[in-house]
């Protein structure tokens, strides 16, 4: 026999009803691991018309277990261009603890031979370590930590890899690292934990234990769900490529003037340098020696040089021992005191970019 | 007179207490996917062993009538575990409807009635993660010896 419940009721709801708003639940938190979930259900009833006392069920409960998951991502926006023969060079990575417990993270930086960024690896840089960055987010020798201690549920920590470029590296070369971050055993401050090298998932469910659940993706050279993950970046070798070519032309001789000069004593010779920049990088502070050829007399006011702007131009009359000396007007337009005459450029692009002196003798 | 009535009270309750009892059980289950012999995938749900935040549970409560009186008016009452969230009721007797509660359960209804307060203090519709208990109201009385299950899904934070 049914007994129509005397409570108002309301229309019966479809569960389906009930999940509204599921979509926009996020993950607010990750409820650290080991937090005991218990749940407990009452039911009221009537008998005969008389409340009875409230049934209370017993407590299904779980323990949290630990979802390990992190992710480790190079945050240089570029290959980091390095010059040849300089020490301490950064790369830099984050390290994320998206899981629900205190972790530590052990770190490797493996050589990568399939290169960063698109770039074929060309070569290795030595004296390569890792170093956690201590929160400034730059590399300084304070930064001595080689793992992750006690990274907490959510956190992102800065690490560094930290290497030496080889004096021999030429413009271009390319040296790839891998960052691999291991999960290891959180807990215990100032020790790294062990590896955590393999999860629960043969394991039997327990509700009563905190077991490990591998929650990872996978990396530049790490599988999903193995508790690593990695990512890679890369040194760039840019240099300067510096080179020069002289030319020489006849610009007048007395007898000919312009027309079809010939180099007889009386005749006006110039001389050109061309430097040109081939490298990636800029040269700065180009400076062009030249010496007044024997037999020859350096024409007073006659350096140029292009580009004019950033440009300076000092003379010597000691064979370059020293840069002070002033021209004078002498005899012809000479000044016969100029031994050497030098153009320091401020600064010269690379790929291609040109930069010239001129200057004019007479050939005595 | 004064005694007959006494006596007959005194029978109806012991009659309410020793014939009508509900019994109440509750448990905790994850869904599992497995491949069985012919390749095909099937889903099953084993007691929540293995759960880590983002898992779905599944809280199922058992009911049953163990006395020899129907009891009605019966409604089954659950809060939401802390760091769970509510996402959907997985199954009702016929009959019964659910209402929630978005505010420790001070007030029942359904869900679209419901608002909570948002930053401003105005009311705005509660959505799922605002629910704070879940409840079953029977229609029907439960005979003697009947049981069942209502279940509901939440998802661990």
């Amino acid at each position: 026999m049914s007994i129509r419940s005397k409570k108002n009721l309301f229309v019966v709801l479809l569960a389906g009803a009930l999940a509204f708003g599921l979509s926009s639940t996020a993950l607010a938190q990750n409820t650290p691991s080991g937090t005991t979930i218990g749940n407990t259900a009452t039911l009221d009833y009537v008998v005969g018309g008389t409340p009875q006392a409230q049934v209370t069920s017993n407590t299904a409960s779980f323990l949290v277990d630990n979802r390990v998951d992190l992710v480790v991502t190079t945050i240089d926006g570029a290959i980091v261009s390095v010059i040849p023969g300089t020490f301490a060079q950064v790369l830099t990575y984050s390290v994320t603890n998206n899981g629900n417990t205190v972790q530590d993270y052990s770190l490797t930086a493996l050589d990568a031979t399939l290169g960063a960024f698109g770039q074929p690896e060309t070569f290795d840089a030595v004296n390569v370590n890792v170093f956690v960055d201590d929160g400034d987010n730059v590399y300084t020798v304070a930064d001595t930590d080689t793992y992750i201690d006690e990274l907490a549920a959510g956190v992102t920590i800065t690490v560094f890899v930290v290497s030496d470029i080889p004096l021999a590296q030429v413009d271009g070369d390319v040296a790839s690292y891998d960052l691999m971050a291991q999960t290891a055993v959180g807990g215990t401050g100032g020790a790294l934990g062990g590896d955590i090298l393999t999860d629960d998932s043969a394991n039997a469910d327990d509700p009563a234990v905190v077991q490990i659940v591998f929650a990872d993706g996978a990396g530049v050279v790490d599988a999903p769900y193995d508790g690593t993950f990695s990512s890679r970046d890369g040194y760039m070798v840019v240099t300067a490529t510096l080179t020069a070519v002289k030319t020489t032309n006849v610009v007048s001789d007395p007898i000919n003037n312009a027309v079809n000069p010939k180099a007889i004593p009386g005749a006006t010779v110039g001389y050109q340098v061309l430097v040109t920049n081939n490298g990636n990088a800029q040269a700065t502070t180009v400076e062009v020696i030249d010496s007044i050829p024997t037999n020859s007399t350096f024409l007073f006011g006659s350096v140029t040089t292009v580009p004019v702007a950033g440009a300076v131009v000092s003379y010597s009359n000691d064979s370059g021992a020293t840069w002070t000396y002033v021209p004078v007007l002498g005899p012809n337009g000479t000044d016969p005191a100029v031994t050497d005459v030098r153009v320091v450029f401020a600064t010269l692009a690379g790929s291609g970019s040109t930069a010239q002196e001129n200057f004019r003798v007479l050939i005595n | 007179m004064n005694r007959a009535i006494i006596v007959t009270v005194l029978v109806l309750l012991l009659g309410g207490v020793a014939n009508a009892s509900v019994e109440l059980n509750t448990v905790a289950l994850t869904e599992i996917t497995t491949t069985n012999e012919t390749g095909q995938e099937v889903t099953s749900l084993v007691p929540a062993g293995k759960v880590v935040p983002g898992d779905e549970v599944i809280y199922t409560i058992h009911f049953v009538n163990s006395g020899t009186e129907p009891a009605s008016d019966v409604v089954i009452t659950n809060p939401i575990p802390d760091h769970m969230v509510f996402t959907k009721v997985e199954s009702s007797p016929d009959g019964a409807s659910v209402s929630m509660s978005a505010d420790g359960g001070s007030r029942y209804d359904s869900p679209r009635n419901l608002t909570v307060e948002d930053a401003k203090g105005q009311p705005r519709p509660a959505k799922a993660s605002d629910f704070t208990h879940v409840r079953w109201i029977f229609q029907n009385s439960l005979e003697p010896g009947a049981e069942g299950n209502v279940s509901f899904r939440a998802q661990l934070q």
